[in-house]
Formats: C-alpha cells, structure tokens, sequence
C-alpha cells in the first residue's frame, strides 16, 4: 500500500515541470522576467513587450504545450464497431488484407493556432492599418520635402545588412536584421516571417528593444552631427492642409508605391487603408475601431505568440548576440543617415530646415519625433519641432516599407 | 537558405543590393514628393494662415509716471496705435492692462501710451498652449 502510494508520488513528480526543467528553460524564464521588469517598472515599449515577455515565459515552461502542433493519432481497431466517438475511420489493405484505423487528432497548443496568423502575415499589415488611422500625415503633406528625411533614414536598414552578411549571416537573415533599423515592428515581422522565420522571436525582442531606447540612442548622435547654430534653427510654420489632399493622399501613396514596389502592398495598403478611414469622415466607426480594439486585439495575439518564439534551441544563440549588435548598429545609422541628410538640407535652404528632425526618419513612430523636439528645445526652448518631425517620422513608415519591400523582393 | 546559396551571395550583389535598395526608396519618395507638390499646388493652402492678429498680437506700452493720478481721470496723452490695429483691440488691451494694473499696483497710476505689434515669432498664448501640449514629451 505505502509502495504504491510512494510510486504514484514519484511518477508525478518525475512527470511535472520541476523535473524537466534544463538550465536553458532556466535562463529564458530569467530572460522573459528581464523583459517584464523593462515593460513594467522602465515603460520600455510596454504594450508590446509585456505580451512578448509573457509568451516567451510561457513557452519555456517545461511541458507546457502551449505551442504544441496539432498531432494526428491512428488506432488500430478490430472492427468498424470499435470506433471511438472521436474518431474517424480509415481504411487500409495492405497484403490484401482489410485494416481498420481510427484516426485522432489531438489539437496543437494555444500559440500554436495564435502564431498561423503571424506565420500567414496577417497581424503586421492588420497592425498597420491601425497605425495608419492613428497617423496623421497632414505635416508630410504639408511639407513633402520631409519624404527625403524618411528615405535618408533607411539607410540603417541597409547597412545593418552588409554587417550582418559580415558576420556570417545568410542573406535572407540579413535583410530580417537589417530591417529592424526600420524602427518598425510589424515591418521587422512581416519581413523576417517571410525571409528568416527562424530569428522572428530575437528579430522581434531586439526591434521593440531598440524602438523603446530612441530617447537614449538617438541624441548623442544628433548632438555629434550638428553645430549648435544648427540645431537652433526655427522652422517656418506649416501650411494647412485641405481635406481633400488628406483623402486623396493614402490613394496616391498606395498607388506610387505598389507600382514600384509590389511586395508592399499588404503593408502600405493597409497603412493607407486605415489612414483613409480616418481622414474621409465618414468611416469613424472603422477608424476607432482599426485604431482601438482591432489593433489591441491583433496586438495581444502578434505579441504573444512572437514571444512564444523564443525557446531555447532558437534564442539562446550566438547568433541573437549578433541581431542585437547589428540591430543596434542598424538604428545609429538610421539615425545617422537621417541627420546628414537634414543638413544638407539645412545649408540647401539657407537654414531653413532644422537637421535635427532627420534623426525622425527612422521611423518609431512617435517616439523619434518627440527627441527631434525634446533635443531641439533643449538649445532653443522656444523652438518647437514636433510637426516638423511628424513628416519625416511618417515619410520613415512608407520608406522601411519600400525598403522591406525591395528586401523580400530581392531576397525572397 | 543553404550554405551554398548563402556562398553564392557576394559582396558585388550584396553591394548591388544595398544600392539599388536605397535607390529605389529614394525614387520611390521623390515620386511621391513631386505628386503630393502637385497635389498641393492644385488643391491645397500655398501659404500658413496669414500672421495677423494671432500671429504678432498687439502689445500694450504702458507708462507709469511718478505722481499719482488725478481723481477725476483727465484726458491722458494720446494713444499711439499701430497701423491695422482697431479701436475694438484697443479698447479690450486698454481694459486688460487696468485690471491688471489695478491688482498687481493698485495705487500707482498709469497710461497706456501705445499698442504695437510685438514681434515675437510665436504668440505668448499658442507658446503657452504649445509648451502645454508638448510638455509630456
């Protein structure tokens, strides 16, 4: 009685988590709680990283199944009669011989079925279309010089490329890596489920990572790039923009970039399907909702089940040490590229432009304009340079789309 | 991606890559420059909302002397007013700076000997509405 009583306590616990627990669950499990305490006590990127943080710990708890694929099992049986209620029959002659087979299938892990609509690529153009009636575009239309700031700033994306070919990476990896210095997460997605769906989970935490250090990143290298008389200038106030350029302007973009730039569509042409339910008035109910409980709704599952990526065998790899180098080195060129381009515009214009809100074109959206204007009124308080850098910071959405574009379209 | 196919990739065509990648960004948003320029031109406001009133408001100089007023308020010196600026404007600064003299120097008399344009770049106001808004960030 007392054996038996010990066995059946020794079976579960040989059968629980504890005791399939490896180091390497260990240190993901240590990773994703890194990961919530930066969404939860540092605010870095919450709404994204939390999810990601919380997937990648629920991935990596021993037996938890979460992303388990759906398994088909076969029984045989003696007869048709013996056929369980959840099964279907299925017959065999092998050796002329009749077989009766009862066929289960046992469904796949929660995440399993979440992450099919990553895998498929429909949450990033559906997380767009959010983004897109959140956007307002009114200061790129305004001032459409500001679509050269945005493609300036891609050049991160490019030369993140060629460094991560450098070291050792495919091709195809390389343009996932390199599209994090688009500093856009359903972009980075979209691209790398495509091209390297291997790296999505380190590819996804680096992105939202770097998006969330902007503030830090980015002004050193707006301070080295600029003199102090450049970052003073104060640029002239926008012109107002009519309604009907604010509907035409999605179709227009949607029209140009599509023509070029096939692969983009499901991107652009989402960005500007929820940019024109915003700006045509007549579709609030749409707009709100692509912007509220659509994109929080695809955001959770996008977030979740990128998270629940990160398993061990993918993530604890030399080569995600060198996604998050080369991610990193993909937004200081972004950032780069954006401010030089700002001040030969500057000097083009006689100091008109303020080169500061290049650094904008990286994309991020807002959070790349705020620096534009929090570096700026640092040197002049007076100044301010946020819908200034609105333009660029948009204009950098449909440039890392065109170059993730150009990406799947060469690579994939 | 295999290792032979990764092998086959070369510095040339990843150079070719990155080139032609930036080169059709830069295309592509030129294009766009040009027709959201055209669209501009044909459909939309040339110009910001002309810098009239909210732009420069009008300024108060006001002069306090070193004797106190008369009690029964003559004719001060006359008011020199900005061409542009109407009586309206005039006489709501005129009001506005009494009350204000009257709480912060209740005694001290004053007149307002002109109302010009300040030439500040940006209105007190939107600056304290835009320092306002732009605070969070």
């Amino acid at each position: 009685m007392l054996e038996l009583f010990m066995q059946t306590i020794m079976d579960i616990a040989n059968a629980s988590g504890l005791a399939n627990m490896a180091w390497q669950n260990m240190v993901m499990i240590g990773i994703s709680f890194v990961l919530v305490y930066l969404a939860v006590a540092k605010g870095f990127e919450p709404l994204l990283l939390l999810p990601i943080a919380f997937g990648m710990f629920l991935a990596n708890l021993p037996m938890s199944g979460i992303f388990a694929e759906p398994d088909t099992v076969l029984r045989l049986l003696d007869s048709p009669e013996a056929l369980a209620s959840n099964e279907t029959l299925q017959t065999v002659i092998e050796n002329g011989k009749t077989l009766f087979y009862g066929v289960h299938t046992e469904n796949g892990g929660l995440v399993y079925y979440l992450y099919r609509g990553v895998k498929l690529g429909i949450y990033p153009p559906l997380i767009f279309m959010g983004v897109g009636a959140m956007c307002d575009f009114g200061p790129l239309i305004a001032n459409p010089k500001s679509f050269l700031l945005g493609a300036a700033a891609q050049l991160g994306i490019f030369i993140a490329f060629l460094g991560a070919l450098a070291l050792g990476f495919t091709p195809q990896e390389a343009g996932s890596i390199g599209i994090i210095g688009g500093a856009d997460g359903p972009t980075a997605i979209y691209t790398t489920t495509i091209l390297a769906p291997h790296l999505l989970s380190s590819i996804a935490v680096a992105a939202y990572s770097y998006m969330a250090l902007v503030p830090i990143i980015q002004p050193p290298i707006m301070k080295a790039f600029t003199t102090d008389r450049e970052r003073k200038v104060v640029m002239e106030q926008l012109r107002p923009v009519s309604k009907i350029e604010r509907v035409i302007f999605p179709i227009l973009v949607t029209l140009v970039v599509a023509l070029m730039v096939p692969d983009t569509i499901p991107l652009i042409g989402m960005l500007m399907l929820g940019n024109i339910f915003k700006e045509s008035g007549v579709t609030e109910r749409l707009s709100k909702t692509a912007q509220n409980e659509l994109m929080n709704i695809v955001t959770i599952f996008l977030a979740l089940s990128v998270g629940a990526t990160a398993r061990a065998e993918t993530f604890l790899t030399f080569k995600t040490l060198g996604i998050i180098a080369m991610g990193l080195a993909a937004f200081c060129f972004g950032t780069f590229g954006g401010v030089i381009f700002g001040k030969v515009m500057c000097r083009a214009t006689g100091y008109k432009v303020n080169p500061l809100i290049g650094s904008a074109g990286v994309s991020a959206v807002p959070m790349a304009a705020r620096v534009s204007q929090k570096v700026g009124q640092s040197y002049n308080p007076a100044n301010f340079l946020l819908m200034h850098a609105m333009g660029p910071n948009v204009a950098g959405v449909i440039g890392s789309a065109v170059a993730a574009g150009v990406l799947i379209s060469v690579l994939g | 991606m295999t290792n032979e196919v990764a092998q086959a990739f070369t510095w040339t065509e990843a150079g070719a890559t990155m080139l032609s990648g930036m080169a059709i960004v830069f295309a592509a948003l030129i294009i766009l420059i040009f027709m959201v320029w055209v669209m501009g031109r044909v459909l939309g406001t040339s110009k910001p909302k002309a810098p009239s009133a909210p732009s420069s408001p009008p300024k108060a100089v006001v002069t306090a002397p070193a004797v106190p007023a008369a009690p029964a308020f003559p004719a001060g010196p006359e008011i020199a007013v900005q061409e542009g600026i109407d009586e309206e404007t005039v006489a709501v600064i005129s009001a506005a700076v009494s009350c204000m003299m009257q709480e912060i120097a209740p005694r001290t008399a004053f007149a307002v000997t002109g109302i010009q344009r300040s030439n500040l770049a940006r209105p007190t106001w939107r600056d304290a509405g835009l320092q306002q808004n732009t605070r969070s960030f």
